[in-house]
């Protein structure tokens, strides 16, 4: 087995991406943890509570960046499955929550990583309207302060020659990041050594986005946004 | 372990049954991944669809506690259809044994010969093999006389058809015979590999030492034992469960597996000779014939210059068990309860919640004098005079608390479950009061020895000739005790064409002597500390090619072999027989062997014209017979299996059958562990309809065991917040239950408070024609933390029996009876 990937500080042509093997991933959640604990953030409830699923919080946050979204299915030959789902910003490289935006000083792109920041500019910007813009309804706004959030890359830790931390722990190797073209050639040499056990996998909207996600499944086997529940 | 982490890497097939490695090992499965990407099969068997079961090929469900019945499928269709390792079935196992005529299982009773029905044993003096006139087995290496293993084995397992297995297990006939073939197919052959990842999910049962038997007489007839991606793969459930064990933290034995003494075993040469072999066998090495040397130098090692041969050593300083009493887990906090233990150190333990049926353990912890609970956090245990069902008023135990390092906070080994021990160092201090355990231990043995120097102390040698010259000096005691462990030479030898002084670290355990010329806390450690290596268990170097065998990353025991039996690993001309990832091979023109540490460096057992070696040995060193057990004879005596020498499916104690439907009498196991039923030790009949549904209990991966140091981290507990009970769609149609409301599961012994999960991962068996349903709950969670909330009902032991395997004590945890009804 390969050693871990090193990331290449400085920029690079077509910046840096997540590659996200639903394959591989058993949905251990260390990335959750990491984000929070990264990204110094604090757990969602005081009391939390079980919804009748193992999925929780129920929904994305200013302070909830990740979320693995879990559905069981069966395919059509009646096999069950149990597929795991990563809800975070896909990084879009058109980012048309920031063609949205008034002041795009708000959201910027950041040179070197391709990352779509957010900073506190956002508080002054329309949040409805942000979010809409998001075609996976991934921005949530602090009630607090205004101001919008969402996963940001750890382009801190990228820009020293980090892993994100999501991706330091990962236990499973579904998850990896590098240089763009890698990641690229990583997911389409993974496709193609899965064809026979997975005829339906494919990369999502994998010329858009920097988190590439390969489904193994067809995509109505996954569950592909968080549905709030009102607690059982 | 057999084998280590990495080397799942090299399977072609690896079967995940009792153990939930996604979630419980969830490292373990970067190389189980590597497998698959090399093209491995990954079948998974268990009652519930898993994080697990969610990347296998195979999939396959059982009725928790029918393992044997599963497998004993698996064996029937493999000798049915010859799919067997020839050579290795053979050569290295005692499949061609004879065995003797006194042996008898009657299908008609589901007994052994040896039965005594009211003491609940078996006398096992007719589960050995035909003898010659020198007492050497009788063999029939063709495998046709109609008493070898191999006829008895086939025999045995004719029974355990497709259709008899599925009315047992409720695994449809088609998956059934879909797992056999996946796993069989993928690694009969010699140059092809499987392996077996189990852990709590088969121990936990009255059959639990049965289940691991079953899956390792597959293992041999597969001739998957010795190479790489094969083994019996015991995944450990505490980081260093292995390191404890070895260290003899369980009452039946010493260090590095020796026997802990009894009574009867009135001087050392006694106990020495009740388990050291003797063996007649042409080419059998039988390396427990060196037991003196170990047990001397352990005592040496003990009681330093006060241990000579005139006093045994000190043998008689260290305690002795009651004859044919155990001193197990339960027995344990059933002596608290009676009133007998007045005392105990809960240390990194939380037994209000850990042990079964703990509503009695925490009654039991509320008759001590005094408890003190060492761990990093609070616990239930600490607590416990404050939980639920408890009134504070009425509690005479004094409860200390002793706050004590975590891992990054001292330095120290740890072995994993691959045996390889890995030195690790401190990166910060602990925090406020909190020391490292063996300081603690070292603070409160100084005192004890203070308070025995007194005069008119009784029976004060053991602890005043205790050596204990580990603290207070120049050197980290971490580092003097890990020598210790090692061992020293204590007077000048010559060993080979070395000389060693007298203090040198030994180099072996093959230098350790029965005269007291040696010390050694633990022989299978005797290797990670030496004068020429210095502490190998620090060694990092990363293997650049190979098998993943890693030999100069930390150490593993014995004297850093990777892979054991790997004797085994070759044909009998020396050569792999799987060459694509050999783990050792013969170098005829060095003589010598290449690759891992061999069992031995005895050359192959044939010579190149396939004549027998005469100075060569059977690669199954550790066996008085120097083949695996297929049959587990009965030597030493008293070292056998206490349940019978070839597995049987019996059903757990508690169960929804009311007859063992391999059509016999005997229900469950007969000689299973059951205390006397009354007061708070209760079983609920079979077949009970106050109990019809079957549950197991099982940890998740965002807890930590009880959750003693999870329950606190606010990010783990927002994953997995509170006490909740897996079910089926079905079941929960039936009672009326919706997805995430809340419930009560019951069983004869308590009730949890849960909420519940409706799911597709649980699917209704139909048992012997019947619809039987099954349900499963964690046991992470408790009452004080996260909320110190006494009405909180909530750890799955509450539930479980403490009725035990009678091999190991372990309870059956993992199959009892429930029912859950509607929170009212």
């Amino acid at each position: 087995m390969a050693d871990e990937p090193v990331i290449s500080p400085g920029p690079s042509g077509n910046g840096k991406s997540f590659l996200m093997d639903t394959t591989k991933c058993f949905a251990c959640r260390s990335c959750q943890v990491a984000c929070k604990q990264w990204n110094g953030l604090a757990a969602e409830e005081e009391v939390p509570v079980n919804r009748g699923s193992y999925e929780n919080p129920p929904d994305l946050s200013a302070t909830q960046r990740l979320l693995i979204l879990f559905n069981e299915a069966e395919r059509p030959d009646g096999t069950l499955v149990w597929n795991f789902m990563r809800s975070s910003c896909r990084h879009c490289l058109d980012a048309p929550c920031r063609q949205a935006a008034e002041n795009k000083d708000a959201i910027t792109i950041d040179e070197e990583t391709g990352a779509v920041l957010y900073n506190e500019l956002t508080a002054a910007e329309d949040y409805e309207r942000i979010r809409r813009a998001c075609p996976f309804d991934l921005p949530r706004q602090d009630p607090a302060t205004g101001q919008m959030h969402k996963c940001l890359m750890c382009v801190d830790r990228v820009h020293a020659g980090l892993l994100p931390a999501c991706v330091t722990a990962c236990p499973s190797g579904g998850l990896i990041f590098g240089d763009r073209e890698d990641m690229l050639a990583a997911a389409d040499a993974r496709l193609e050594a899965i064809r026979d056990d997975f005829p339906d996998a494919a990369v999502l909207d994998k010329r858009d986005v920097r988190l590439l996600i390969l489904l193994g499944d067809r995509a109505s086997l996954y569950k592909m946004q968080a549905e709030p529940a009102e607690a059982g | 372990m057999t084998n280590h982490w990495i080397d799942l890497q090299n399977s072609d097939v690896i079967l995940i049954m009792g153990s939930n490695a996604a979630e419980n090992h969830p490292i373990s499965f970067r190389w189980v991944a590597e497998a698959r990407a090399r093209g491995a099969k990954l079948i998974n068997v268990d009652p519930r669809f898993t994080r697990t079961s969610s990347k296998a090929d195979v999939y396959a469900p059982l009725r928790s506690g029918t393992d044997i019945a599963f497998l004993g499928g698996m064996i029937n269709y493999l000798l049915a259809n010859h799919l067997i390792q020839e050579e290795y079935v053979a050569n290295y196992t005692n499949a061609g044994y004879v065995v003797a005529e006194g042996y008898a299982f009657d299908p008609s009773t589901g007994l052994f010969s040896g039965y005594n029905a009211e003491k609940r044993s078996y006398d096992g003096s007719s589960w050995v093999f035909e003898t010659d006139e020198d007492g050497v087995i009788v063999k029939d290496r063709s495998l046709q006389h109609p008493r070898c293993v191999f006829q008895i084995l086939k025999d045995h397992y004719s029974r355990y058809d497709l259709a008899t297995v599925s009315g047992i297990t409720g695994t449809p006939t088609e998956l059934l015979q879909k797992v056999y073939e996946t796993y069989v197919l993928n690694c009969y052959l010699p140059d092809r590999s499987g392996t077996i990842m189990y852990a709590m999910g088969w121990t936990q049962h009255t059959v639990g030492a049965q289940n691991i038997r079953t899956m390792s007489l597959i293992q041999l007839l597969l001739g998957n034992i010795g190479v790489a991606g094969g083994g019996v793969n015991a995944l450990r459930g505490e980081s260093n469960v292995q390191g404890s064990t070895d260290h003899c933290l369980l009452f039946h034995i010493w260090p590095g597996y020796l026997k802990s003494p009894q009574e009867s075993d009135t001087t050392l040469s006694v106990y020495n000779g009740r388990w050291t072999p003797a063996t007649v066998e042409p080419r059998s090495l039988s390396w427990w014939g060196n037991y003196p040397k170990y047990t001397v130098s352990f005592l040496k090692s003990m009681f330093g210059s006060a241990a000579t041969s005139d006093n045994d050593f000190g043998y008689d300083w260290l305690p002795k068990r009651d004859n044919g009493v155990d001193y197990a887990w339960q027995t344990l906090f059933d002596a608290m309860y009676d009133g007998t233990i007045k005392g105990l150190f809960a240390w990194g333990q939380n037994p209000a919640n850990s042990s079964a049926n703990a509503n009695k353990v925490r009654q039991a912890l509320a008759k001590l004098d005094w408890l003190v609970n060492v761990n990093i956090y609070d616990s239930e245990t600490a607590e416990f005079w404050r939980g639920p069902g408890m009134n504070p008023a009425d509690i005479q135990t004094e409860v200390w608390q002793l706050p004590c390092a975590a891992s990054v906070e001292k330095e120290g080994s740890i072995t994993n479950s691959g045996r390889w021990a890995q030195w690790r160092y401190k990166a910060v201090d602990p925090p406020g009061e909190a020391m490292p355990d063996a300081e603690i231990m070292n603070e409160i043995f100084t005192e004890v020895r203070r308070l025995y120097e007194a005069d008119g102390s009784v029976f004060a040698d053991p602890i005043l000739n205790l050596k204990w010259d580990y603290f207070g000096g120049s050197e980290v005691p971490t580092h003097l005790l890990a020598k210790e462990i090692n061992g020293y030479f204590l007077v000048d030898t010559v060993v080979g064409e070395t000389q060693y002084s007298a203090g040198d670290l030994v180099p072996s355990f093959s230098a350790l002597q029965a005269d007291g010329t040696t010390s050694s806390g633990n022989w299978l450690y005797c290797n990670s500390w030496t004068k020429e290596a210095g502490n190998k268990m620090a060694k990092r170097e990363r293997e650049t090619e190979g098998i993943g065998l890693n030999a100069n990353w930390s150490w593993c025991w014995p004297v850093n072999r990777r892979i054991i039996y790997n004797r085994a690993s070759v044909n009998l001309l020396g050569n792999p027989f799987k060459p694509q990832t050999p783990v050792i091979a013969w170098n005829a023109a060095e003589g010598k062997w290449v690759g891992d540490v061999p069992d031995g460096g005895a050359p192959p057992l044939n010579n190149p014209d396939g004549t027998l070696n005469e100075s060569s040995y059977l690669p199954f060193i550790m066996q008085p017979e120097g083949v695996g057990r297929i049959f587990s004879n009965v030597y030493p005596a008293s070292a056998s299996m206490k349940d019978g020498p070839v597995p049987e499916h019996y059903e757990p104690v508690e169960s929804p059958l009311a007859t063992n439907p391999m059509g016999h009498p005997n229900r469950s196991n007969p000689v299973a562990h059951i205390p006397p039923v009354g007061g708070m030790d209760l079983l609920a009949d079979p077949g009970d309809p106050q109990y019809p549904i079957v549950c197991s209990t099982y940890r998740v991966v965002e807890h930590w065991q009880t959750g003693v140091m999870t329950r606190w981290v606010p990010w783990l507990n927002e994953l997995q917040p509170e006490m909740w009970v897996e079910m089926s769609e079905e079941l929960a149609a039936e009672k009326g239950i919706a997805n995430g409301e809340r419930v009560r599961v019951r069983s004869i012994r308590g009730e949890v408070q849960a909420v519940a999960i409706v799911t597709k991962r649980f699917k209704p068996f139909t048992i012997q024609g019947e619809t039987v349903h099954q349900v499963g709950v964690p046991w992470c969670f408790g009452w004080a933390a996260p909320t110190m909330d006494k009405t909180r009902l909530s750890s799955g032991n509450l539930l479980t029996p403490n009725v035990g395997d009678p091999n190991t004590r372990i309870p059956e945890s993992k199959a009892f009876m429930v029912d859950v009804v509607k929170e009212s």
